[in-house]
C-alpha cells in the first residue's frame, strides 16, 4: 500500500480521516498513532518492534538529557560532559541498528575484497537482515530530536504519544520529508478538526503527485531499467537517453511522492517541510542541493556541517594551516572538512554500495571546486566584461548544471561503479545521435508513451517555472467560477485515470526512496 | 449553513465524477471479455491487414509463440500460410477473444496453441497482489481498460510497439543472445504441475469453438528451459489425453531440434531468438504440413505478396 496506490489514497487515507473526525478531539492523536502503526505493520510486520523500541529510547534519552541538565550542581563542564555522553549513547544506539541492518553486508564484503588483495583467504558469507520501512528516515529524526534537546533548543517531551506521533506519522514514514519535532508532533497531538479547505487542497496536492508519479515517472521506468541493465551493446546516444530518463524518473517520482505526503499531512493540518524547490533552476551544484531533497540537506547542515566546522580538531588544523599558508587558504579548512563529512554521510545514507559513496564524493569535489573558484571566477568575469545575468551565460550555467546532474545520477543508478564508468565511456566514446532516433520506439516506450511522457514533463516544467515566480496554479484555479473550476479538476483527475501507467501491461513500480 | 452548502457541493462534485467515470468506462470497456485489452486490440488491428480467407494455420500463445513460430519461413519451406496471434503474457480469455476475431475473417484448418499460457491464470481480472485495485476495477472498468486510449489514436499516428509484428505475420524477429548454461531441464518425474485457474474451462471453450469451425486443435510446447519442466509436460499430457487433443512437446525433442543454448536463446533460456526459432519453425513447419496435408501456395499468383514479404523480410530464412 505505497502512497501512489489506490489502496492508500482512496481507502486507507479516507478511513483514517473519517475515524479521526468522528472520534472526540482528545483521542484523535490515538487514531493517528493507530493508523501509523497499522501502516507500518502492513509493510514491515513484526519489525514494528524496531520502531517501538526506537520511540521508547528516544523518549527516555530526551528526558535523561533534560534531567541531567537540571541537576546543575555548579559544575557546568561536568553537566555538559554528562549530557554529551548521553547524547552520544542515544545517537550510537540508533546508528548501530541502522548500520547493522543496512551496512553489515557491504562492510563485510568490502573487508573480504580488501583482504583478498593481501592474499588473505577470508570470504564474507553474507547475513540476511529484514529492514523495517523508513529506518533511514526516522533514525535521522531521532538524531535531530535528541540533539536539539541536548543543545537546549527543544524541551524534552514528557508525553510519549507526541514522540510516537513525531517518529511514525504514516504519510512521511516511508520517504520523509525529514521533519523536526515542532513541525509535526504538537499539531498532530492537538487533534484539530479536519478543515474543508485542508481536505480540498490536500487531495489536490495528492492528485498532482499522482500525475508526476503514475503518468510520467512510471511510464519512463521500463526504459530506464532496460538501458541501465543492458547498456553494453548500446550506442552512447541511447545510454545518454537512459540517463536523462532516469533523472526525470527520479525527480518526478520522489517529488511526486512528496506531493502526496505533504498533501496527506495538510489534510490533518500538518505543514510538512517541502523537499523540492525547482532544483533544475539552480545556478550551481551547491544550490541544486539546496533545492533537491531539502530536508536531508538541512539535516546534514545542522547536525554534521556546523558541528564538524566548529569541532576542536578542525579548528586546530585550520590554525596550523593559517600559520603555514595564510588566511586565504586556512579559511577553506573547516568548511572543507565539514563538507567532506556531509557528502560521505550523504553517499552512505543512500545505501550500501560504492556507487553511492562515489556519488557523495563526486558532489563533495564539485562543491569544493565551486567554493574555492567562486571569487576568482567572479573577478575573471568582471575583467572579461562577461555579464553573468545575460541569457547566454544563463544557458551556459544551465547546461553545466545538467551535465553535472546527469553524470551524478548515472553513477547513482548504475548497477556498479564499473558499470557507471563503462556507461560514461560509452556516452563519450560511441555517440551517434542517429542510433537514438532510429531506435527510440524500441526502448520500452512506444511513440504514444513518449508523447505522454514528454507532454507531462513540459507541464511539470511550466508549473515549476510559474512556482518559481510565486504563481500558484492551485490558488489561481480556486479563484475561478465553480463550473470552470470543476471542469479543470475533472480533467485533471481523468488525465491521471486515463494516462496513468498502471494496471495490466504495466509493472508496479516501488517507490525508489523507500528503499533508502 | 456554510457547512451544509459545502457538503452539498462536494457531493455534487463527486456525483459528476461518478458520471464521468461511468461514461468513460462504457467507452473504454472492450467488446469481449479480455485481460490484456491493448494487446488484443493491437493484434486485431494487425489481423485486419491480412487478406480475408488467406491463412491456413494460426498460432496462439504468449511470448513463447511469437518468439518461436516464423510464418514466413514456413511459407518459404512448406508453402502454406500461417499467422501468430500470440500476445505478451497471453491468458486463455485473450486467446479465445482473439480466436473469435481471427475466425471472423479467416478459416484456418489448424489451430496451434503454445502451452506455456495454460499455466497462467486464465480469467480477465488481475491476479496480482493489488486486490484493492481489482475491486475498484470491477466497479469502475475504466481503471482496468484505461490504456485502450492508445487504440483510439488513428493508425497513421500510432505505430505498434514492435513494428515487425505485422510485417512478419506476428513473428518477432529478434537476434539478441544471452546464453543458457543450466544444462538439462527435463528431468523425468511423476509430478504433475498445477495449471492456471480457469484453464480447463477455457480449454473446453476453445476446443468446442475450433470443432464448430472445423479446425484441428493441437497443443505445442516450444523449448524453454526457463519456463518448462517435466511436471508441466505431465500436466499437459494428462489434459490432452482427457480431451483427445494432440500434444507435441518440443522440450523432449532435443535431439531432433538441437537448439544450441549458448547462441540460440534471446534471454538465457526464456525465449528463443531468431536462430532458435529457425530450427523450431523448420521442424514444426514440416511436421504440421505432413500431418494436416496443408496446401502449397508458392506457385499461386494470389500469394505473390507472401513471396514478396519473404524476399523483403531481411531474415536469413
Amino acid at each position: 500500500m505505497a502512497y501512489h496506490t489506490i489502496a492508500y489514497f482512496a481507502v486507507f487515507l479516507p478511513v483514517v480521516i473519517l475515524l479521526y473526525q468522528i472520534v472526540p478531539k482528545k483521542f484523535r492523536f490515538a487514531v493517528i498513532i493507530a493508523a501509523d502503526y497499522v501502516f507500518f505493520w502492513l509493510f514491515s510486520g513484526k519489525l514494528i518492534v524496531y520502531l517501538i523500541c526506537a520511540t521508547l529510547l528516544t523518549y527516555f534519552i530526551g528526558i535523561w538529557i533534560e534531567r541531567t541538565a537540571l541537576k546543575n550542581d555548579g559544575d557546568k563542564k561536568n553537566v555538559t560532559k554528562k549530557k554529551r555522553r548521553i547524547l552520544a549513547f542515544g545517537i550510537a544506539a540508533n546508528l548501530l541498528v541502522l548500520v547493522v541492518l543496512k551496512y553489515t553486508n557491504f562492510f563485510g564484503q568490502s573487508l573480504s575484497d580488501l583482504l583478498h588483495l593481501f592474499n588473505v583467504d577470508w570470504t564474507f558469507g553474507g547475513v540476511k537482515f529484514m529492514v523495517p520501512i523508513g529506518l533511514s528516515f526516522y533514525t535521522l529524526e531521532i538524531i535531530s530530536y535528541i540533539t536539539d534537546v541536548y543543545r537546549g533548543t527543544l524541551k524534552a517531551e514528557h508525553n510519549i504519544a507526541k514522540v510516537a506521533l513525531y517518529l511514525s506519522f504514516f504519510p512521511q514514514i516511508m520517504e520523509g520529508p525529514i521533519a523536526r519535532f515542532h513541525e509535526t508532533a504538537d499539531t498532530l497531538y492537538a487533534g484539530e478538526s479536519v478543515k474543508f479547505d485542508n481536505l480540498k487542497f490536500g487531495y489536490q496536492r495528492i492528485l498532482w503527485g499522482l500525475f508526476k508519479k503514475i503518468v510520467i515517472a512510471d511510464r519512463i521506468y521500463p526504459t530506464v531499467n532496460y538501458i541501465f541493465n543492458d547498456y553494453a551493446d548500446k550506442d552512447g546516444s541511447i545510454i545518454l537517453f537512459g540517463v536523462v530518463c532516469y533523472v526525470a524518473q527520479l525527480y518526478l517520482e520522489f517529488s511526486g511522492c512528496m506531493d502526496i505526503v505533504i498533501g496527506s499531512g495538510q489534510i490533518f493540518g500538518v505543514k510538512l517541510p517541502e523537499n523540492f524547490r525547482q532544483p533544475f533552476l539552480a545556478k550551481s551544484a551547491g544550490e541544486f542541493w539546496r533545492r533537491w531533497h531539502i530536508t536531508l540537506g538541512t539535516f546534514f547542515k545542522d547536525y554534521i556541517f556546523y558541528p564538524v566546522s566548529l569541532a576542536g580538531p578542525v579548528k586546530n588544523a585550520a590554525k596550523k594551516v593559517k600559520k603555514r599558508f595564510g588566511r586565504n587558504v586556512s579559511k577553506f579548512v573547516a568548511p572543507t572538512a565539514a563538507l567532506f563529512c556531509v557528502w560521505a554521510c550523504n553517499g552512505l545514507w543512500h545505501g550500501a554500495n560504492w556507487t553511492f559513496i562515489f556519488y557523495g564524493m563526486y558532489y563533495f569535489v564539485l562543491i569544493f571546486i565551486e567554493n574555492i573558484t567562486e571569487e576568482p571566477v567572479k573577478k575573471l568575469a568582471e575583467k572579461l566584461h562577461i555579464n553573468r545575468e545575460s541569457i547566454g551565460y544563463k544557458i551556459f550555467r544551465t547546461a553545466k548544471l545538467f551535465i553535472i546532474v546527469l553524470v551524478g545520477e548515472l553513477f547513482f543508478r548504475a548497477n556498479s561503479l564499473k558499470d557507471g564508468f563503462a556507461m560514461l565511456a560509452g556516452i563519450f566514446g560511441n555517440f551517434h545521435i542517429s542510433a537514438l532516433f532510429s531506435n527510440i520506439h524500441r526502448l520500452k516506450m512506444d511513440r504514444l508513451d513518449l508523447i505522454v511522457a514528454g507532454a507531462g514533463i513540459i507541464i511539470v516544467t511550466v508549473v515549476g517555472a510559474l512556482k518559481e515566480k510565486n504563481i500558484d496554479i492551485r490558488q489561481k484555479v480556486s479563484g475561478w467560477v465553480v463550473p470552470a473550476r470543476w471542469i479543470f479538476w475533472y480533467a485533471a483527475i481523468m488525465l491521471v485515470v486515463i494516462f496513468g501507467a498502471y494496471g495490466s501491461g504495466y509493472t508496479a513500480v516501488d517507490l525508489i526512496y523507500a528503499g533508502y | 449553513m456554510d457547512i451544509i452548502k459545502k457538503i452539498i457541493r462536494s457531493a455534487a462534485f463527486l456525483a459528476g465524477l461518478a458520471v464521468i467515470l461511468a461514461v468513460t468506462s462504457v467507452i473504454m470497456k472492450p467488446r469481449n471479455a479480455v485481460y490484456n485489452a491493448v494487446g488484443v486490440d493491437n493484434k486485431t488491428k494487425d489481423l485486419k491487414k491480412e487478406a480475408e480467407q488467406s491463412i491456413d494455420l494460426v498460432f496462439f500463445g504468449d511470448s513463447e509463440s511469437y518468439s518461436a513460430f516464423n510464418p514466413l519461413q514456413m511459407f518459404k519451406e512448406q508453402g502454406y500460410t500461417s499467422y501468430v496471434c500470440g500476445t505478451s503474457l497471453q491468458r486463455l480469455c485473450d486467446t479465445y477473444a482473439l480466436m473469435e476475431e481471427f475466425f471472423s475473417k479467416q478459416s484456418p484448418k489448424v489451430v496451434v496453441l503454445e502451452t506455456n499460457c495454460l499455466f497462467r491464470f486464465s480469467g480477465t481480472h488481475e491476479d496480482d497482489s493489488d486486490a484493492v485495485m481489482n475491486a475498484f476495477s470491477k466497479v469502475i472498468p475504466v481503471l482496468k481498460y484505461h490504456d485502450r486510449w492508445k487504440t483510439y489514436i488513428p493508425l497513421k499516428v500510432y505505430t505498434n510497439k514492435d513494428e515487425n509484428d505485422s510485417r512478419f505475420k506476428g513473428f518477432r524477429y529478434r537476434t539478441a543472445c544471452e546464453p543458457y548454461t543450466g544444462g538439462q531441464w527435463m528431468h523425468e518425474t511423476e509430478k504433475v504441475a498445477r495449471m492456471g485457474e480457469n484453464t480447463e474451462e477455457y480449454l473446453k471453450k476453445i476446443k468446442k469453438y475450433t470443432e464448430e469451425k472445423g479446425a484441428a486443435l493441437i497443443l505445442v510446447s516450444v523449448p524453454s528451459p526457463d519456463n518448462w519442466s517435466y511436471a508441466k509436460h505431465n500436466a499437459v499430457e494428462k489434459i490432452a489425453e482427457e480431451y483427445g487433443l494432440e500434444f507435441l512437446d518440443m522440450n523432449l525433442m532435443q535431439d531432433e531440434i538441437d537448439i544450441d543454448w549458448t547462441k540460440e536463446t534471446k534471454d538465457g533460456g526464456n525465449h528463443l531468438n531468431f536462430a532458435g526459432a529457425k530450427k523450431v519453425s523448420s521442424y514444426l513447419g514440416e511436421y504440421l504440413s505432413e500431418k494436416f496435408s496443408l496446401p502449397d501456395h508458392r506457385e499461386e499468383p494470389a500469394y505473390d505478396n507472401w513471396k514478396k514479404d519473404v524476399e523483403n523480410s531481411g531474415m536469413d530464412i
